[in-house]
């Protein structure tokens, strides 16, 4: 299920303003989410191959194959925020509760944890695109399992990707720690909520004042399958995508309608995606389809992703 | 032989030629014995009489340590002993829930420590002079004060000021606040109940 199913499920009280924040995230919107099996960890099978069955006959044979799998396991990092509050700002509302005490600062807090959470699904902990200590993203796996589609080459430092995913349960998925208060996002006071003094200049000894809040979730990435993710790479205005790559980037995920196979893309991939259908979109005059603007292809959901830069370089191929 | 019938003897031995002095004399005598023989006998019947009344008295007394005796005895004691307890639980729970009734005064008082800036604050300092808040709180004050605060309590007047029309249903008294309203300082509110 979807993050904000499984947040509702839960009860979460935070299924809400989650919801909210990742629809300007396609990829957590539309991203299935499970719990790990051991909380800060998780281990799961991982399929080289789908076993291959034969037909056999009254009194006939058949060979048998093993179980063609292996396990992998995978951490889930903290991605975390760590705000802090002058002394004199905490004066202001009279009490951290009452600083907290706000929805827009609420979703502020959710939203760049949920960002982070974003890009590390994107790009797992590539140095350049990537978070540093995360798992390994999207893009990643997608080189890793020899599913870089086609053979742009568009300049690098200017490109961008198109990527599928065929999402599904206890195979491809985010995977996040059961917690017991339904919270995806956590919150701690630093030092219970007690005034602070940390040294900001070590020469002089001069020291801030003030109060610290700590905000993190605990989330990976696991996938299970060679056909889990493919991509398009080095996409650029003067490299696009023809439409049989994207064809050839759905069929490498094996991927079909069945609402759980998605494209995502940027501005810059949808851009190009449309003019596609410009030049191949062939409409009789009394057809209005023309002017419908692409939200998927063969019914396939396109989703865009923000997280998704305009600026990879060839080091992620 | 009675002095009576010794008197009648020397009476009639004398006969009748004795000397009338002597015979007046024995006369005399006989009166006396018989006074005496009359006031030994009222002072036998007198002493009958006494006797009669210490035998009663002996046995009302007996019949009295008989119910000393019996009311000293351990079955009595037991109970005794059952009953004295009874009473000191009695006192203990009726002491304990005198404080109890205090203390749960003490708590729903907290509700006038309100700072200014609580919108509750209004409210509250025109109800405050109604209750006694200071001096020895007895028991019989803090019930009176309670029965007023439920009053009151009922009547919705420490309820929160409604907030702005969210769209969303409210939410039931004991339910988490509806996730639309979440923040993270409701969290840390709902940490400290």
């Amino acid at each position: 299920m979807n993050i904000r199913d499984l947040l509702l499920d839960i009860k979460s009280p935070q299924a809400p303003v989650i919801s909210e924040v990742v629809k300007a995230l396609g990829v957590l919107e539309t991203a299935q989410f499970g719990f790990s099996s051991d909380f800060l960890r998780h281990e799961y099978e991982v399929l080289k191959e789908d076993g291959e069955a034969a037909i056999r006959s009254v009194n006939g044979s058949i060979v048998s194959t093993m179980e063609n799998s292996i396990m992998a396991s995978v951490q889930l990092p903290s991605i975390q925020r760590l705000v802090t509050i002058d002394q004199i700002i905490k004066m202001k509302y009279g009490s951290l509760e009452a600083f907290l005490d706000s929805k827009s600062r609420t979703a502020t807090y959710i939203r760049s944890i949920m960002q982070k959470l974003a890009q590390a699904v994107i790009y797992g902990d590539d140095p350049t695109f990537g978070v540093s200590g995360a798992f390994k993203g999207l893009r990643q796996i997608a080189k890793a399992n020899g599913q870089l589609i086609g053979s742009l080459n568009g300049s690098t430092g200017s490109c961008t990707s198109i990527i599928a995913v065929h999402w599904a349960e206890n195979e491809t998925q985010i995977v996040i720690p059961e917690q017991e208060n339904g919270n995806l996002v956590q919150m701690e006071l630093v030092g219970g909520g007690t005034l602070q003094a940390p040294t900001a200049d070590t020469t002089t000894g001069a020291k801030n004042l003030n109060y610290s809040v700590s905000f993190w979730t605990n989330a990976a990435l696991q996938c299970g399958s060679k056909y889990s993710v493919a991509a398009i790479k080095r996409i650029t205005p003067n490299t696009p995508p023809t439409a049989a790559l994207i064809d050839e980037l759905i069929d490498a995920v094996k991927g079909m309608a069945d609402g759980r196979t998605f494209l995502y893309m940027n501005r810059l991939g949808r851009r190009l995606v449309k003019e596609l259908k410009n030049t191949k979109l062939e409409l009789a005059p009394s057809d209005t389809d023309y002017n419908t603007v692409v939200a998927s292809w063969d019914n396939i959901p396109i989703v865009l992703d923000e997280m998704i830069v305009s600026t990879e370089t060839t080091a992620l191929d | 032989m009675a002095i009576k019938e010794i008197l009648d003897r020397i009476k009639t031995s004398l006969g009748a030629d004795a000397p009338a002095e002597i015979s007046a004399l024995i006369a005399d005598a006989v009166r006396e014995a018989q006074d005496i023989l009359d006031s030994l006998s009222a002072a036998n019947k007198e002493s009958a009489t006494r006797k009669a009344k210490i035998r009663e008295l002996e046995a009302e007394l007996e019949a009295k340590n008989s119910e000393l005796e019996k009311a000293s005895s351990s079955n009595t004691k037991a109970e005794l002993e059952r009953l004295k307890k009874i009473e000191e639980e009695y006192l203990k729970r009726k002491q304990e829930e005198e404080e109890k009734l205090i203390r749960t005064w003490q708590e729903k008082a907290k509700v006038f420590e309100v700072k200014d800036t609580d919108p509750l604050y209004e409210t509250v300092s025109k109800i405050k002079d109604k209750f006694v808040l200071e001096g020895d709180i007895t028991p019989e004050i803090a019930q009176k004060n309670l029965a007023a605060m439920q009053l009151l309590e009922t009547a919705g007047v420490f309820n929160p000021p409604a907030k702005e029309a969210s769209g969303y249903a409210p939410a039931a008294n004991n339910e988490k606040p509806k996730s639309s309203d979440y923040t993270f300082g409701q969290e840390l509110k709902n940490r400290k109940r």
